[in-house]
């Protein structure tokens, strides 16, 4: 009998709970809502594991959907926030990048008559200069992209015919990860 | 949130010119529709990836009958009738090619790990999985359950406005409602940290 009762106490509490978060709450039963919350601890726990899964629900639901919903209020400041350091990382990478980059022909200036010369002008941070770097001579006219590849069970390789005749230069290529990218001067 | 802008009289006239053959008419009718509608099926279905399928299948079947609609302004539950039918029979025949059942699977739902970092590929996943969860629940709610919870979170629609559509007293809808809940919390319970 007590069961029941208390099974019918808990059932109208839970109903109280869904017509609130429904936005279906009279001013009555909103007023008797807060006074229990504020009232009654377990009640309280109980109304916000309904509020919070609600709401988790709802939104795995309109994702599911693709309904796009506005963030809020908190995490758009959180987003704006994030897009201006963004930004600004971004223009400290571009200043490091400016102010590190090594000088070449076209931006190093000598100043006349200060007997500086090329190859000391040269300097970096990332990579010594030497002339395995620098002294790589223009492709010759003639010069084929590679054709063959060598193929076996485990590794590739690409052979590369150098501009001497019977010399190549053999590439091994990782099979997992291949990029293509574009390479402004041919070695 | 599926707002129908179109009062009684402009609805009457849209239909009718559709029903005439005018194919404006029924596109203005579909971009009316078409949000709710879907909800329909997602909330008989209680499968998201199902939804597209139907809601092209729904809409042709609309195109085909709708010289049979005598009355206008019932076009919404006649859409119903047709969203959930097309649902159903669609959403079955898609069961029985499936050899998984739709039950809620215990394993899936296994506790979620507190710790998250943010932006990480890990959060990520977890979020997914969270998400997951969730949505198979609400799928193994009954259909009963499902349906109004759907559109009242989906379309946010009144107690009021689920009743006239699924054609139920206010009392029933909010009865499912609170069920809903429960049975929600009752499979999720420890299960996902919201």
């Amino acid at each position: 009998m007590n069961r029941d009762r208390s099974a019918k106490s808990n059932f109208a509490l839970q109903r109280l709970f869904s017509r609130y978060l429904d936005g279906e709450c009279t001013a009555q039963e909103r007023q008797r809502l807060h006074t229990t919350l504020r009232t009654d601890a377990a009640a309280r726990a109980e109304f916000e594991a309904y509020r919070d899964l609600d709401r988790a629900v709802g939104q795995a639901m309109r994702q599911a959907m693709g309904r796009t919903e506005p963030a809020p209020a908190w995490w758009t400041v959180r987003l704006r926030l994030a897009s201006g350091l963004t930004l600004a990382a971004a223009a400290a990478c571009v200043a490091l990048f400016v102010w590190l980059r090594p000088p070449g022909p076209g931006n190093h200036v000598s100043p006349p008559g200060s007997g500086t010369s090329q190859a000391a002008a040269i300097s970096s941070w990332f990579v010594a200069p030497g002339p395995q770097g620098d002294e790589v001579g223009p492709a010759p006219a003639a010069y084929e992209r590679p054709e063959l590849r060598v193929r076996d069970t485990r590794r590739h390789w690409l052979v590369v015919p150098a501009p001497e005749p019977g010399r190549y230069l053999i590439i091994e290529v990782d099979r997992v990860r291949t990029h293509v990218i574009g390479v402004h001067q041919d070695f | 949130m599926t707002t129908v802008t179109l009062d009684g009289e402009s609805l009457r006239q849209l239909v009718t010119e559709a029903q005439r053959g005018d194919r404006a008419a029924a596109d203005e009718l579909v971009r009316e529709h078409d949000a709710w509608v879907r909800s329909v099926i997602y909330g008989v279905t209680g499968r998201a990836a199902l939804v597209d399928d139907i809601a092209q299948q729904v809409w042709t079947r609309a195109w085909e009958r709708l010289p049979t609609l005598e009355d206008p302004r019932r076009l919404r539950a006649w859409l119903y009738t047709i969203a959930r039918h097309t649902a159903i029979d669609m959403g079955m025949a898609q069961r029985r090619q499936q050899t998984t059942t739709a039950t809620f699977d215990e394993e899936a739902a296994a506790p979620v790990p507190a710790r998250r970092d943010e932006h990480s590929p890990v959060r990520a996943a977890v979020e997914r999985e969270v998400q997951e969860t969730l949505l198979r629940a609400v799928q193994s709610l009954p259909a009963i359950y499902r349906e109004p919870f759907v559109l009242r979170h989906l379309e946010d629609w009144s107690y009021a406005q689920i009743g006239a559509v699924l054609d139920l007293p206010v009392d029933t809808v909010e009865t499912r409602l609170v069920r809903a809940r429960r049975l929600l919390r009752e499979m999720l319970q420890g299960k996902v940290e919201p």
